[in-house]
């Protein structure tokens, strides 16, 4: 999606993303039409994309001239329509490595790849049900950082309060407690976003500090294991 | 008693199919119960003969199984990329025609068969590099040299996950 390219954390892209699940719910609801999934990057790149009344039932024509991207030999996997391809990546049980490596292939995988269906259960593997939160003891007390946005929580602000509010400012919407436990991926006490998912991942590794590794984390608070 | 339904193919090619197989497809199975009785042979002009000729062939293979699984089951499928033997070696076609038989799959909606296809897929898919991916599925990249840094360092954190 262009705009998770361009103009990166800001509301736009988020509602761009919504649209964007929406109408792949849509299109695999109904069998033969293709929403016009990239309408973003449509009007910016004024390309001439297909209307689902356009490319049903046409035949062969169909496979051959099923977007404009698609340039290649009929063995090209681009001949499938958009609820097939995304069944298939489904089916890979993606990370976030594979689908940035699909991604990169085109850009109408690209535009598969960046949607919220896929990143959702990986967002979720690093949030924990709030409860655990609230037992304070449950944390580990020499790895523990919490960047807030609801007031609640906010005794328990850390010292390093530079990349605690540069976090509660990249997600206002979500009352995020994080904790970085030894494991390699930081746990998450809250809601799980819902949208903007991909964004959301990139915003986190290029915050202050590399979230999995610790690389430039300026003290040993930021992250869990230095 | 077994009435005979006829398929045309693209290339017209008439095929004189079992009506029971024939309802494998859900498309055809409700152009069946729409139409009524018939003997006009309905044309599938998003299939070639080669094609549907596989196709007929696995829906005879598979005229035992149940028709519609419960979606219990669908939910499991999606953990799962095995694919049973006769249906593996079934799947043993050049890309092309395994892109063909997915098209014509999706187009006749045959669910299972989609499936199979789609695991296929996966299955080449997996553990395969982005240079591979771009080799073995023919596809153009489209992005220009800017775009593509752009993406490059937009993913570099996801690279070493």
């Amino acid at each position: 999606m262009p705009s998770n390219r361009n103009s990166p954390q800001t509301q736009t892209s988020l509602l761009d993303e919504q649209d964007l699940d929406r109408q792949v719910l849509a299109s695999t609801n109904s069998d033969c039409s293709i929403p016009q999934l990239v309408v973003a990057s449509t009007k910016r790149r004024k390309t001439t994309q297909r209307t689902p009344a356009n490319r049903v039932n046409k035949g062969k024509e169909r496979a051959v001239t099923t977007d404009q991207e698609v340039l290649g030999p009929q063995a090209s996997i681009l001949i499938l329509p958009n609820e097939v391809l995304l069944s298939i990546i489904e089916y890979t049980n993606p990370t976030a490595k594979t689908l940035c490596g699909l991604g990169k292939t085109c850009k109408r995988l690209n535009n598969l790849v960046s949607m919220d269906l896929f990143w959702r259960p990986i967002v979720a593997t690093m949030y924990k049900p709030y409860t655990i939160c609230l037992s304070e003891s449950a944390l580990p007390p020499s790895s523990s950082f919490s960047s807030t946005a609801a007031p609640s929580f906010s005794s328990s602000f850390s010292s390093s309060s530079a990349s605690s509010s540069s976090l509660s400012l990249l997600f206002p919407l979500s009352s995020v407690t994080a904790i970085s436990s030894s494991s390699a991926a930081p746990v998450f006490f809250g809601a799980a976003p819902n949208t903007g998912c991909r964004q959301f991942l990139a915003d986190l590794a290029a915050s202050m500090f590399c979230f999995r590794c610790g690389d430039g984390a300026e003290t040993s608070l930021h992250v869990g294991l230095v | 008693m077994t009435t005979k339904v006829t398929l045309t193919s693209s290339d017209n090619e008439n095929f004189s199919v079992n009506k029971e197989i024939t309802k494998r497809s859900i498309l055809i199975k409700n152009m069946l119960e729409d139409v009524g009785k018939s003997d006009t042979p309905i044309p599938l002009p998003n299939v070639n003969s080669k094609v549907l000729r596989k196709v007929i062939e696995w829906c005879e293979y598979h005229c035992m199984d149940p028709l519609a699984p419960t979606n219990e089951n669908t939910e499991n499928q999606k953990q799962n990329t095995d694919i049973e033997d006769w249906d593996q070696k079934f799947i043993e076609v050049d890309q092309e025609t395994l892109f063909k038989i997915i098209l014509a799959t999706n187009y006749l909606n045959i669910k299972p068969l989609l499936d199979i296809g789609c695991k296929t897929i996966t299955n080449m898919i997996k553990g395969k590099s982005p240079e591979e991916i771009y080799k073995t599925f023919n596809i153009v990249n489209n992005f220009t040299p800017k775009e593509e840094a752009q993406i490059r360092k937009e993913n570099k954190w996801a690279e070493d996950q």
